[in-house]
């Protein structure tokens, strides 16, 4: 049986031509990468479509990988330059679909909770939305499974401590925000 | 104050909402240390925890990577999975019985042989074939215009049994080959002009568009069609692609081995 590679034992094999395990290191990141993208643009086809422009991206950039480092967090750093690549060509033609501020549901008392706390996860979606893409970004990659700060960090540039940081002020924009939706609402 | 005080100072005045600039700093590099956490800060822990709930909600799809999982040999080999590849993506083959497959291919003779019968009947065919040909160039050029990435993926198929093109959609797929955002839509453009490269607006196209190419895969897929056209006219934009450093060391090798195999 096939003994399954590391991330770093595959990455390798990449480096040295082979195509096999670059797929298997999609298999591997496409729900992950799937998950960050999709909390970014809510787009399914665009979702599929960056995920390609990235592992196209690994695989030309496969020379600059280090070996003694994570693959995780270079994978995420070429993920969040193929987000910037994308919001910078859309964001003018305004494609990305965004809940807007038209969908916000009627805030009543009395609805069922369960209503109530769907309704709560929609403004926050929005409020999401609203903030700017590196503060989106920070928040969706400190929810993602598997993505620990330490190698958020390494994505980044920065210490733990600075994304522990970061993280914070992006909750508080996000929490100015998430008000004055339910202000308005 | 000792450093315990001041922590606990600090998320007394963050509780009344009253940090000041420099007390907010403070906070931020005792969040930066580890000595205050997020769960600390019970609003934002609960926002926190809500938004993990929130980001939850994510579709499931499944598409395969769309790069050819070896290295690209030769042009036939290579253009033939991937357009495999694309063809299981968009038309699944249905699973008929091997019966009901008989049934269809008897019923298409029976048919066949009643349309022959008569020189009106082929008159009709010959129309009818001329009609759909137009309602497949009409759609495919549609399709091009399109946003999504599958439409103009289905697009680009639909060239497939034309016997030739018309210059219109050749303009149009070497149009696609030239600018479209996506590199697999592009690959699928060069694999459907491919055939009717015996056309001259085609093969002069397909040159021009060799200095466009960014993405490895289509350089190399371009590279392997000019050694498959023994096309001597394109050593000149190969050679502009060899010179520019973006192109990866494996894609210049592919060129340098093209051009010596095209002189």
């Amino acid at each position: 049986m096939r003994q399954t590679l590391t991330d770093q034992q595959a990455m390798q094999a990449v480096k040295e031509g082979s195509m096999q395990e670059l797929g298997t290191l999609y298999q591997r990141y496409r729900p992950i990468l799937f998950s960050f993208f999709y909390n970014l643009y809510r787009n399914p086809e665009v979702c599929d479509d960056l995920i390609q422009n990235v592992f196209e991206r690994v695989l030309k950039y496969k020379s600059r990988y280090r070996e003694e480092g994570s693959f995780k967090p270079w994978l995420f750093s070429i993920a969040r330059n193929v987000s910037h690549d994308y919001y910078k060509k859309t964001k003018s033609r305004k494609e990305v679909q965004v809940e807007s501020w038209e969908e916000l549901p009627l805030l009543t008392v009395g609805k069922d909770k369960k209503i109530e706390q769907e309704e709560e996860l929609t403004l926050l979606r929005i409020a999401l939305n609203k903030l700017d893409l590196e503060k989106k970004e920070i928040l969706i990659m400190s929810k993602l499974k598997g993505l620990p700060y330490k190698e958020i960090g390494e994505s980044l540039g920065c210490t733990e401590g600075a994304v522990k940081v970061k993280v914070y002020r992006a909750l508080k924009a996000l929490q100015k925000t998430y008000q004055e939706i339910i202000q308005s609402a | 104050m000792n450093q315990q005080e001041d922590i606990a100072y600090i998320l007394s005045r963050y509780q009344q909402e009253a940090l000041t600039e420099q007390e907010e700093k403070r906070l931020e590099d005792y969040l930066e240390i580890g000595l205050i956490q997020l769960s600390d800060l019970p609003d934002l822990a609960k926002l926190d925890a809500q938004l993990g709930v929130a980001l939850q909600e994510v579709p499931v799809t499944s598409r395969p990577l769309m790069i050819k999982e070896a290295q690209p040999s030769a042009l036939s080999n290579f253009l033939k999975e991937a357009g495999e590849k694309l063809q299981q993506l968009f038309t699944p083959a249905p699973r008929i019985s091997l019966a009901y497959t008989f049934l269809l291919v008897g019923f298409g003779v029976l048919i066949t042989s009643w349309y022959f019968q008569s020189q009106n009947q082929q008159e009709k065919i010959t129309r009818l074939e001329g009609e759909l040909t137009q309602v497949k160039e009409m759609m495919l050029l549609t399709l091009l215009d399109k946003e999504s990435t599958g439409e103009r993926l289905k697009a680009v198929q639909l060239t497939r049994d034309m016997p030739q093109v018309s210059d219109q959609i050749a303009d149009a797929l070497l149009e696609t080959l030239k600018q479209d955002d996506n590199p697999n839509v592009r690959l699928a453009a060069l694999e459907a002009l491919y055939p009717y490269a015996d056309q001259a607006v085609v093969r002069e196209g397909l040159i021009k568009t060799i200095s466009y190419q960014e993405s490895p895969l289509v350089q190399w897929a371009i590279a392997e069609v000019m050694v498959a056209l023994q096309e001597k006219r394109s050593v000149e934009e190969l050679r502009k692609l060899l010179s520019e450093e973006q192109t990866t060391d494996e894609v210049k090798e592919k060129i340098k081995s093209s051009i010596q195999v095209l002189m």
